[in-house]
């Protein structure tokens, strides 16, 4: 009797072996492209990003990383040691066409996802609009991807300049108003000649015509649920006036914004952020020792400046969340 | 004099890295490979801060080769940016300069004090004729290393770079400009900090810094010289390029060095690899005079070290005979009777370029004269095979068969010449790029044809006329095949011309048989068509059977005729085996207005059947009129059918049936019993369906009662509608009454156990009441009225009761 018992528990045990009762696990991939023009910040986000998700740093990380594809280590490393550093990476070449997949995991969800990246050089997105030339290596990408993350960097940006604008300048600069003798029409004419005006070209229209041309032509070829996230770069310069990322695009780039919202719903389809990846501003020299100083001791989530809607501060964390759509 | 032009690319905050000014616009694509060309090659490596790259612009038509130089941007801001001078150049000059070392100081820095701005880049560049010739004294570069790389660049495969590991850009920079000197397709990079590659296709010499190891796709040339792979003899090559560099300027260079191979080899592929790395290096370096005359010499001197098919002697026998006419003649008459194979090749591609050059292949005298001349001197001197090309040229300039058969007439008795012309005057057709040509391959067939005494020289199996015809008609359009029926047709007594035709004939497919036969333009008597028609029917074979008879209408009475006497001569047509198959081709027919007798003729007797089945019911019962009147037809053949066409049966009227039936009983037939018991049983077989009245009915119409009840009385118990139909019908009740078939009833219900009761005119007989009535009868018998009654029962139930 006493063995037949026995028994009878060793098979419980067995069958609650068999039977762990472990969450289902959801992997879920996902294809993003990185616009922007050059020097916009797309590698330093990368670089910054794989350095958040390389460490395990608190216990607030809110993502793991499980696996990487191995072909880009070497890459992420170059620009992982230049963004240590505190040095600006170098400019990607012409040439270069980066995919990164990383495969990570949300500690509190358990769902993984893959997340593929594509780094590109800005120049290819310049040349759309110069050139009106579509790189046939990215179309492939785009048409499959399912996420877009545009950079658009505060400092070198074009801004447009209206005709009043122009006028103040001369008259600023060159005319005190009680000097006018003549027709103020008739003086532009013949300034025109001797100053040798140089010709309009594509590169001097402004960035944010680039940018919505650029928007455009990816809105033809990406799926239609595709998930845009708008990132202003090097937000450290910016933040302390104070301005949330979306009303600073609202205000300085105003027909990207009204691009934006005519084309896609607000929280649903995209979402601003600001970002400054690096934490401080590139300065040579004596400048880049004390910002260093000041962020060394600092942990990389927080190191990194991230400003949500209504500059709320944020993490990195909270743009991979949007990016992931969880 | 072509000019230099050139071009700068540099990093703006603006523009990002962009061409900033260039002395010519060049294409969409040639700009974009700049581009990328000009920027950095790699990641950041100290002492590759400026390096010289070379590549080629292969959608450019002029300007398509590029030297640049790249120098790291440190004025710049942004970490990683360059500026690249670009100095471009044609074709012309680059065959013109000499050295790329004296280029070099041409490289302008944009920020250098003396370039003043972006314009400087917007003229041609100036360089003095003197800069490009001048030959750069090479005395202190590294012999060894220069040796491995171009060991490794006469390596076969193209797609691999040569990775050269340095400290730095300026190390090998020398030694690179050097071996472009002596091999002026290269193209390189000397600060290659990734590998470097235009639309996948790297540069063939990289110089590269530490941190870029060995990987499979690339040969790589380590600090201590050592080759990775090195599975492909560049060792060997290294070793007799040093061998070769020692070497003294006398007549016996090549001896030497095939003597060094030897020593040093044993595999003959290797040996033949190595002696031409070596003939190779020999002519890049210009260290002696090689000429091709020595190699010929050499060729034949180690003709079994040579592989004659790797070395593509046909072309280069013509040119040593146009640039050494009297060594080249020399060669070919010491080795006349040289038996090897290399030699005869050799000799024969000196033959036929001293042909082709002294004789002219232009004018078709010249031709058959230089046939002439070849096949008097060489077909005799030794198995010399006659070379192809002058026929081709033959075909090509003429078509003169008469000249061809005179000259086949002269040299025919002869065996070996015999031989060599057929060989010749075959083998020009069977050249392959001349199989394409359809026309030729017509113009043999057709030559074959016409000429009669052509085929006196020729039989069969020389000629693969099968195979011929085969190809033949593959490729070409109806037209040329109708121009070929047509000659052979004309020319069909002809032992070649019978062949070729019955091959013509197999390879008609149904299709383009419909084409060929009643296509008028064919033949003006129809004759050809006739015989081709004949030679279809003969072959036996169905499938063209539907095409042909659908195009023989009515009005073609002759033509119908010769189709069904053709017929009649081949009786196993393979129409009877295919029943199914046929049945169209019997619709076909009829539509055509064929009468039975033709039909029958054509088809067979056993299709018949299927005749019936596609007749529509007023055709059908015209047709069965036809039947009927065919005294001679076997209507046993027809009735061993007639279970399979009782669908077909029910079109026919029964006074149709009555007809036939009569026509059977009325005979004098033999088997006329046997035939009309069948058919009876056939009827009751069936007697749930139509035939009843229509087979069943007439026969009993033309039996008497006698024979009816002898043979049928127990048939009709099983079938209710058998009897019904057998005693309502009042055609045939003048025979049979009520009271017969009051007879029949009983006789019906006491013969057969288990019946219980029968119908008699809407009347029920029950067994039970008629026994009940049977025995009260027996009071009655002594009355007279039911005497009668009685006994009929009696008689009938035959005493059962």
């Amino acid at each position: 009797m006493g063995e037949i018992i026995k028994n009878r528990d060793e098979k419980k045990f067995i069958a609650n072996i068999q039977q762990p009762q472990q969450p289902e696990i959801i992997r879920e991939t996902s294809k993003k492209i990185l616009l922007g023009l050059h020097a916009s910040g797309k590698t330093t986000f990368m670089a910054a990003l794989w350095d958040l998700l390389q460490h395990d740093y608190s216990p607030t990380d809110l993502f793991n990383l499980i696996n990487i594809h191995l072909i880009d280590t070497e890459y992420l490393t170059e620009i992982h040691e230049f963004w240590s550093a505190y040095k600006e990476v170098l400019h990607t070449r012409y040439e270069d066409r980066h995919h990164i997949d990383l495969y990570i995991q949300n500690i509190n969800s358990q769902r993984q996802h893959t997340l593929s990246f594509l780094d590109l050089p800005g120049d290819i997105f310049r040349e759309c609009w110069t050139e009106r030339h579509w790189d046939e290596s990215i179309d492939q990408y785009v048409q499959n991807a399912d996420g877009v993350i545009l950079f658009i960097n505060p400092i070198n940006q074009m801004y447009p300049n209206s005709i009043n604008e122009v006028y103040e300048v001369y008259h600023d600069v060159f005319l005190d108003p009680q000097d006018y003798p003549f027709d103020i029409d008739s003086f532009f004419e013949d300034m025109a000649i001797p100053w040798d005006v140089k010709p309009w070209e594509a590169d001097d229209a402004p960035s944010q015509v680039k940018l919505i041309d650029l928007l455009q032509i990816v809105l033809q070829k990406c799926h239609p649920d595709c998930r845009f996230t708008i990132i202003v770069s090097a937000w450290d310069t910016i933040q302390f006036n104070n301005i949330s990322p979306e009303l600073w695009v609202g205000r300085r780039l105003p027909l990207l914004m009204q691009y934006l919202i005519s084309n896609f719903s607000y929280r649903k389809n995209f979402k601003i952020f600001g970002l400054s990846a690096q934490g401080a501003p590139y300065s040579p020299g004596a400048e880049r020792e004390r910002a260093k100083q000041k962020l060394e001791n600092l942990d990389t989530i927080k190191r990194i400046i991230v400003s949500k809607a209504k500059n709320e501060p944020g993490t990195m964390f909270d743009i991979l969340k949007w990016i992931c759509n969880e | 004099m072509d000019k230099f032009h050139q071009c700068l690319h540099g990093y703006s905050n603006k523009k990002g890295h962009h061409k900033i000014a260039a002395s010519i616009s060049l294409s969409r694509q040639s700009e974009q490979v700049m581009l990328s060309m000009s920027d950095r090659s790699g990641s950041l490596y100290n002492g590759f801060k400026e390096y010289i790259t070379l590549y080629s612009l292969d959608s450019e038509k002029e300007y398509q080769y590029a030297l640049a130089k790249t120098w790291e941007a440190r004025e710049i801001r942004r970490p990683g940016c360059v500026w690249t001078h670009t100095i471009l150049f044609t074709q012309k000059l680059k065959d013109i300069i000499q050295d790329l070392y004296p280029l070099m100081k041409y490289f302008r820095h944009p920020l250098e004090p003396d370039t003043v701005d972006a314009s400087f880049y917007e003229k041609e560049l100036g360089i003095s004729d003197l800069e490009i010739k001048k030959n750069h004294d090479s005395s202190d570069s590294d012999r060894s290393k220069k040796q491995l790389i171009q060991a490794c660049l006469n390596e076969n495969n193209q797609e691999k770079p040569i990775v050269v590991r340095a400290k730095n850009a300026k190390e090998y920079e020398k030694l690179v400009f050097e071996i472009w000197s002596s091999q002026k397709d290269l193209t390189f990079c000397t600060g290659a900090l990734s590998i470097r590659e235009i639309s996948k296709r790297p540069l063939r010499v990289q110089v590269v810094p530490k941190k870029i190891n060995y990987r499979s796709d690339m040969y790589f040339i380590n600090e201590h010289n050592q080759v990775i792979p090195d599975k492909s003899h560049i060792t060997e090559k290294v070793k007799l390029f040093q061998f070769i560099d020692r070497l003294s300027d006398d007549d016996k260079v090549i001896d030497q060095i095939i003597q060094f191979i030897k020593k040093i080899v044993s595999n003959n592929s290797v040996f033949l690899e190595l002696f031409e790395a070596a003939v190779n290096y020999i002519k890049q370096n210009k260290h002696y005079s090689l000429h091709e005359i020595d190699l010929f010499k050499a060729y034949i001197k180690y003709q079994s070290d040579f592989d004659g098919s790797l070395l593509n002697l046909s072309e280069r026998t013509r040119q040593l005979y146009e640039s050494f006419p009297k060594e080249a003649v020399d060669i070919l008459f010491d080795n006349l009777k040289n038996s090897q194979e290399l030699p005869k090749i050799i000799c024969n591609g000196i033959a036929r370029a001293i042909i082709e050059i002294k004789i002219g292949v232009d004018k078709k005298l010249n031709l058959l004269k230089s046939l002439n001349f070849f096949l008097e001197n060489f077909a005799d001197k030794n198995e010399l095979q006659i070379d192809i090309q002058f026929f081709i040229d033959w075909q090509k300039s003429n078509k003169d068969i008469p000249s061809i058969i005179k000259l086949f007439k002269k040299y025919y008795p002869d065996k070996k010449k015999k031989k060599a012309l057929k060989k010749a005057f075959l083998g020009s057709f069977e050249e392959r790029t001349y199989f394409k040509k359809k026309n030729e391959e017509h113009f043999l067939l057709s030559a074959f044809a016409e000429f009669p005494k052509l085929q006196e020289y020729f039989d069969e199996n020389d000629l693969l006329l099968k195979k011929r015809v085969k190809f033949f008609w593959n490729e070409v359009d109806n037209e040329k095949k109708k121009q070929l029926i047509k000659i052979v047709f004309e020319n069909r007594c002809n032992e070649l011309a019978k062949i070729m035709f019955s091959e013509i004939v197999r390879k008609i497919d149904t299709d383009t048989s419909k084409y060929f036969i009643f296509n008028q333009d064919l033949g003006p008597n129809k004759d050809c068509n006739k015989y081709l028609l004949k030679k279809i029917i003969s072959s036996r074979e169905e499938k063209f059977y539907l095409p042909i008879l659908e195009n023989v209408r009515q009005e073609d009475t002759e033509l119908k005729q010769f189709l069904i006497e053709e017929f009649k001569l081949h009786p196993e047509t393979p129409l009877e085996q295919h029943i199914d198959k046929s049945r169209l081709i019997i619709k076909q027919m009829i539509e055509s207005g064929y009468n039975v007798n033709e039909l029958i003729s054509i088809n067979g007797k056993r299709q018949i059947l299927n005749i019936i089945k596609q007749l529509d019911i007023e055709l059908a019962s015209k047709k069965f009129g036809e039947i009927a009147d065919l005294k001679e037809f076997d209507i046993i053949d027809f009735f061993n059918h007639i279970e399979l066409s009782i669908e077909a049966g029910s079109f026919i009227s029964d006074i149709k049936w009555t007809e036939i039936a009569k026509i059977i009983h009325d005979g004098n037939s033999e088997q006329k019993n046997d035939l009309m018991l069948y058919f009876l049983t056939v009827g009751f077989q069936h007697s749930h369906s139509q035939l009843v009245s229509t087979a069943f009915n007439p026969v009993c119409a033309a039996l008497t009662n006698k024979e009816f009840e002898s043979s049928t009385n127990w048939k009709i118990f099983q079938s209710k509608y058998l009897e019904k139909n057998f005693f309502s019908r009042k055609n045939y009740g003048k025979q049979l009454t009520n009271l017969d078939y009051l007879h029949f009833n009983l006789f019906k219900l006491f013969s057969e156990g288990r019946l219980k009761k029968v119908y008699f005119n809407d009347i029920i007989i029950e067994k039970k009441l008629l026994e009940k009535y049977f025995l009260r009868f027996q009071h009655f018998y002594k009355i007279k009225k039911y005497k009668k009654i009685y006994k009929f029962i009696f008689d009938v139930t035959q005493g059962k009761l």
